[in-house]
């Protein structure tokens, strides 16, 4: 069983598409996938109706495990209901970094929310990070049964795409050069450092006006497709991350990528040909995207998705060895409280 | 075998530990009066957990029952008499 941070669209699916992306390819590798969706993980009551639905839902089902797909309330919430079954947390990023960048009250709940869920992850019979730097966050008696595992990517979803028929159906000028970037919201919108992006491209502007940096905001999976196949340059500047998935999504589309040394996209970046890795400087970042847009060549970040093992049925592969081993260790006891 | 007010003394404590107030008395309204929030809700049902040795048996709970620590403190004599 699957539990994932929040969010259903309107036909009671996983909104979040890298869980539903993971899900899909755990029941193509042969594993049965049921969702266990948190919706309120801010008010009491609301947290009681989630955890009585889980465990209801865990009832029924009789998992073999659970699976939380965050820390904080979601890593609570599923050890609550575990039990006597194996426990398996995965942290993300900000659910174990925080926000860097936040009001004091923010602040103070991204701590509380780090320590729920740590304590949730004592009781894991394995932990999944997503990077190396989360992994380092983790209390030293953590680190034993945790394992670095980014999300994979859907590479059949995400492949290379005509350039100009992309950018036909999104109604971009053929002509404009595009670097996109992933901005976020709420007090984590500072995470993604978006005043360092505006003022590379500003840079950029200068010498080439037809540059427009595009959000990638309020759009659905196949706008992001359409997006990443058109546009010339992927910008990163966040001040922090564990295992952007808009970056691998990215590779697979071969568009290239200009990065700061944020989470594991050094490591993802490092054989990967056109776009770059630069200091969080504007200058060296309106060079580096310069250059990029001078030549618009596409990158050979898909072959490193394949090399580097990120797919999503290569992800599927090792995180089923990692289910096996907790089974095989723990077997699912009668469910039950 | 641990009396109804030895429990909420030994509660009183935990839950000041965990949010960080000075709790005076058992009947206090922690959801409420905003000093437990969700966050603090769920970390304290685990760390009761802990430390009385008992399973929460959310199903059969209201958020009534989890308002206070002499709320809370019933439910663990409760689980522990089952």
């Amino acid at each position: 069983m699957v539990v994932p941070g929040s969010g259903e669209d309107g036909e009671g699916r996983v909104a979040f598409p890298f869980v539903r992306t993971q899900a899909e390819s755990m029941e193509r590798a042969g594993w049965t996938v049921v969702y266990g969706v948190v919706d309120d993980r801010t008010s009491p009551s609301g947290v009681l109706r989630n955890a009585k639905k889980l465990q209801a839902l865990t009832r029924r089902v009789q998992p073999s495990l659970i699976h939380a797909q965050y820390g904080s309330m979601t890593a609570a919430l599923a050890a609550f209901v575990a039990r006597s079954l194996p426990l398996v947390v995965s942290f993300c990023g900000d659910d174990l970094l925080g926000t860097p960048i936040a009001t004091v009250k923010w602040k103070l709940r991204a701590r509380a929310a780090r320590l729920l869920g740590l304590l949730a992850a004592e009781r894991a019979a394995a932990i999944v990070v997503k990077s190396q730097n989360l992994f380092e966050t983790l209390p030293r008696r953590l680190r034993r049964r945790a394992i670095v595992l980014p999300n994979g990517v859907d590479t059949e979803w995400f492949r290379p795409l005509d350039h100009r028929a992309c950018r036909l159906a999104l109604g971009w000028d053929p002509e404009a050069k595009v670097v996109l970037f992933h901005p976020s919201r709420g007090e984590d919108r500072w995470r993604k450092n978006p005043a360092l992006a505006q003022a590379a491209v500003e840079i950029v502007r200068r010498r080439e006006p037809r540059v427009s940096l595009i959000m990638i905001s309020d759009v659905t999976r196949e706008e992001v497709r359409l997006m990443l196949n058109a546009a010339d340059c992927l910008l990163v500047t966040s001040l922090q991350e564990g295992s952007p998935n808009m970056v691998k999504e990215a590779m697979a589309c071969n568009l290239p990528v200009v990065s700061v040394p944020c989470g594991d996209v050094p490591l993802r970046l490092a054989h990967t040909r056109q776009g770059a890795l630069c200091p969080y400087d504007s200058e060296a970042l309106a060079h580096a995207l310069s250059e990029v847009l001078r030549t618009c060549e596409r990158s050979n970040g898909r072959e490193q998705i394949y090399l580097q093992g990120l797919t999503a049925s290569d992800i599927a592969v090792r995180l089923g060895e990692i289910y096996q081993q907790v089974l095989d260790r723990e077997p699912a006891a009668a469910v039950g409280v | 075998m641990q009396t109804l007010n030895g429990i909420e003394r030994q509660l009183l404590t935990l839950v000041s530990k965990r949010v960080n107030v000075a709790i005076e008395t058992a009947e206090i309204d922690l959801i409420e009066t905003g000093i437990m929030d969700s966050l603090a809700l769920v970390d304290l049902l685990l760390q009761i957990e802990n430390e009385f040795g008992v399973r929460i048996p959310l199903e059969e709970l209201e958020i009534d029952d989890l308002k206070s620590v002499a709320e809370l403190a019933r439910v663990i004599v409760r689980e522990r008499g089952k």
